[in-house]
């Protein structure tokens, strides 16, 4: 996923506080931008938007007339980040700073274009990319993290039977059961693919257990739009760090070995015709894993 | 006094910067939150005479009866005061 860098254009245009509010309309205008960074002195001291523009007179000086709480983002920040610094704070602009000045602004519209790609349309879930990344994020930070890899038990069967139709309302379904379920502080959920889903979780190895079980009941339950009982198998593979550093450079390649084994063990449980197999918690070393030997 | 409209061509920082200029230190901008009025810029020697929190209130609704947001009202404040003393031999 691009960082907060990629979005920003070469030009940057500011206004020091002392100017005129009709100065920075006249500013945004020609450029055809929504607003400006304030600074003074090269210190980033508030934000004018063509809101604060339409509620004040001309006249008024930039600094009766900006917004004074300013949030603010690294360059380097992922657009994850940005997506949840502007939920969080119900904006629609970023600034983007660096240690020493103020670099750009970044729109809502820019990142949510960027982010929308990484959405999956049919069940509203992250795709994995994002999974990816939030679970690269935890293992930088530190977390123990656990994956629970889900998998619909024969929906080739039920798209052939019931046509695929009822398999996207299936998956829709699903998908809305595993939101309510989740808990997003510890929690990232995404369709990985087709009937697969995952999750990336700070959870202990038992407790994910807990949480796919109750998933897997829930599930059980429901009642679905054709007369069918649809199950889940859960793989669930989890990962101590320590030796990390040595292992590689890139999280991201243990990121897919835990995936992997989650996957494996999800399709071991299918074969067990259990609901849930553990592939164990897996030692972060430099050794590469053997799959075969961790599921037997 | 002055009261600054919520809307007005000046600002709370403009009166700043503008009292500063001409009379550094003899005026206190405070800002409000009020449906009218933006800030309320007093000569702090009045402050010696009432205090803020009971002139403000006063002022503000005395104001808002006239006033809009788009002013900025200039208000002559007129304070009595009334000294009784007992002297005993």
């Amino acid at each position: 996923m691009l960082s907060v860098r990629h979005l920003l254009s070469e030009k940057l245009y500011i206004i020091p506080s002392s100017a005129s509010v009709r100065l920075a309309a006249a500013i945004m205008e020609q450029h055809h931008i929504g607003c400006l960074p304030v600074v003074d002195e090269g210190r980033l001291v508030g934000i004018i938007t063509s809101r604060d523009i339409r509620r004040s007179h001309p006249n008024r000086l930039v600094a009766d007339a900006m917004t004074k709480k300013v949030i603010t983002i690294r360059p380097s920040a992922s657009l994850w980040e940005a997506y949840n610094l502007l939920l969080e704070h119900q904006i629609e602009r970023l600034v983007v700073v660096d240690e020493k000045a103020v670099l750009g602004v970044i729109t809502k519209a820019q990142i949510m274009a960027e982010v929308g790609k990484y959405i999956d349309s049919l069940t509203t879930l992250y795709k994995a990319e994002i999974f990816y990344q939030k679970a690269i994020e935890l293992l930088e930070g530190g977390y123990e993290i656990a994956i629970i890899f889900l998998d619909i038990d024969n929906f080739g069967l039920i798209n052939k039977e019931y046509g695929h139709v009822y398999g996207d309302i299936i998956l829709r379904r699903t998908a809305e059961i595993l939101k309510t379920v989740i808990d997003v502080k510890q929690d990232t959920l995404c369709r990985y693919a087709g009937d697969e889903f995952a999750i990336v979780t700070t959870r202990s190895l038992a407790k994910a257990k807990e949480l796919a079980e109750t998933i897997i009941n829930i599930v059980a339950q429901e009642k679905w739009p054709c007369p069918i009982t649809l199950t889940l198998s859960a793989g669930i593979s989890g990962g101590r760090r320590s030796g990390l550093r040595n292992l590689t450079e890139n999280p991201g390649y243990i990121i897919k070995h835990l995936v992997n084994m989650a996957s494996l063990a999800s399709a071991k449980a299918k074969k067990l015709n259990t609901s849930i197999f553990i592939a164990d918690t897996v030692e972060l070393k430099t050794t590469p894993f053997n799959y075969e030997q961790i599921l037997r | 006094m002055l009261l600054v409209g919520k809307r007005a061509p000046v600002g709370p920082e403009a009166v700043r910067r503008m009292v500063d200029a001409v009379s550094p230190e003899q005026y206190e901008v405070v800002e409000v939150d009020h449906d009218v009025f933006e800030a309320i810029v007093i000569k702090k020697s009045l402050l010696k005479l009432i205090p803020k929190e009971k002139l403000l209130p006063l002022i503000m609704e005395e104001g808002s009866r006239i006033a809009d947001e788009e002013m900025v009202m200039k208000a002559q404040v007129k304070i009595s005061i009334h000294v009784r003393r007992a002297v005993t031999f």
